[in-house]
């Protein structure tokens, strides 16, 4: 089995980064991957959820911000889980690796912020 | 502006899809796709996502003839889109739509081999030769003495003719 996804697109709002009772950092975003456009078409994009652990979800956490545009590489993971007795479902790419593609006005580095995940 | 959406996933088909067409007469087809997660550093099971799959028109044939547990390989994009259900609540769906569907080993349902759809095997026309017949008049000096059967084809010209193109 094989489940792996590639996505360019721009951050909707600032990420989410909080540490789990474990101790483990954990971030989430949302990009917009813009659609392919045909002339005369309006344009549209699809909004993708990703998530990062560890490492990757502290170099996240700390550089990117709401616009940004990211290269995400990882798994599209379904998980289920229940709200006010709901069964709902989360559908969100987790990215063992995630790449800054433009460091916007404030580039102070050069470096590729590029980590693997150890999972 | 710059964007990349690409998905790859191999794993076995749910339940059996079932075939329906819009009313705009494109046939579609939906089906969940189950892939098991690699296994834990521990030697136990990582869990199984299930994984939405639309197909349109000649994919979703294709896809119609596949059975439950199937094994495929589905490459596509990750769309997601919004609706309202009878309850007036927004249901927001996250799903792959296939461009390209392959049955892997195993599945030798007859026909399916044959049947592959690729979005990218279209046929393409080849385009007819252009025979740019401006030049030809303009090159005076081309030797039309020659064997007749040869002008049938678009004739070679020297380096020295070529530099008269104006472009």
């Amino acid at each position: 089995m094989y489940n792996k996804s590639f996505l360019i697109g721009r951050l909707v709002r600032d990420p989410e980064t909080r540490v789990t009772v474990s101790g483990i950092t954990v971030s989430r975003f949302t990009i917009a991957v813009d659609r392919f456009k045909k002339r005369g078409e309006e344009s549209s994009a699809d909004f993708i959820r990703v998530v990062c652990w560890r490492r990757l979800a502290e170099i996240c956490g700390q550089y990117l911000k709401k616009g940004k545009l990211v290269a995400v590489e990882g798994p599209l993971h379904i998980d289920s889980y229940e709200k006010d007795g709901v069964e709902r479902e989360s559908v969100e790419v987790v990215a063992d690796n995630v790449q800054m593609l433009d460091w916007g006005t404030e580039s102070v580095h050069e470096e590729e912020m590029t980590e693997r995940s150890e999972s | 502006m710059s964007s990349l959406n690409k998905i790859v996933l191999i794993g076995s088909i749910e339940t059996n899809p079932e075939l329906k067409a819009t009313n705009a007469g494109d046939s579609v087809i939906n089906f969940s796709l189950s892939v098991d997660r690699p296994q834990r550093p521990d030697g136990t099971q990582g869990g199984t996502d299930s994984i939405k799959v639309v197909a349109w028109r000649e994919k979703a044939e294709v896809a119609a003839k596949l059975n439950q547990g199937t094994l495929i390989l589905v490459e596509g994009r990750i769309q997601t889109r919004s609706y309202e259900n009878d309850e007036g609540q927004r249901i927001y769906v996250t799903e792959v739509e296939a461009r390209e569907l392959k049955p892997l080993v195993g599945s030798d349902i007859a026909g399916i081999q044959t049947a592959t759809v690729s979005a990218t095997t279209e046929p393409v026309s080849t385009p007819e030769p252009t025979i740019e017949t401006k030049t030809v008049d303009d090159a005076s000096n081309f030797d039309f003495t020659d064997d007749s059967a040869e002008l049938s084809k678009p004739p070679e010209f020297g380096s020295e003719v070529e530099e008269d193109i104006p472009f």
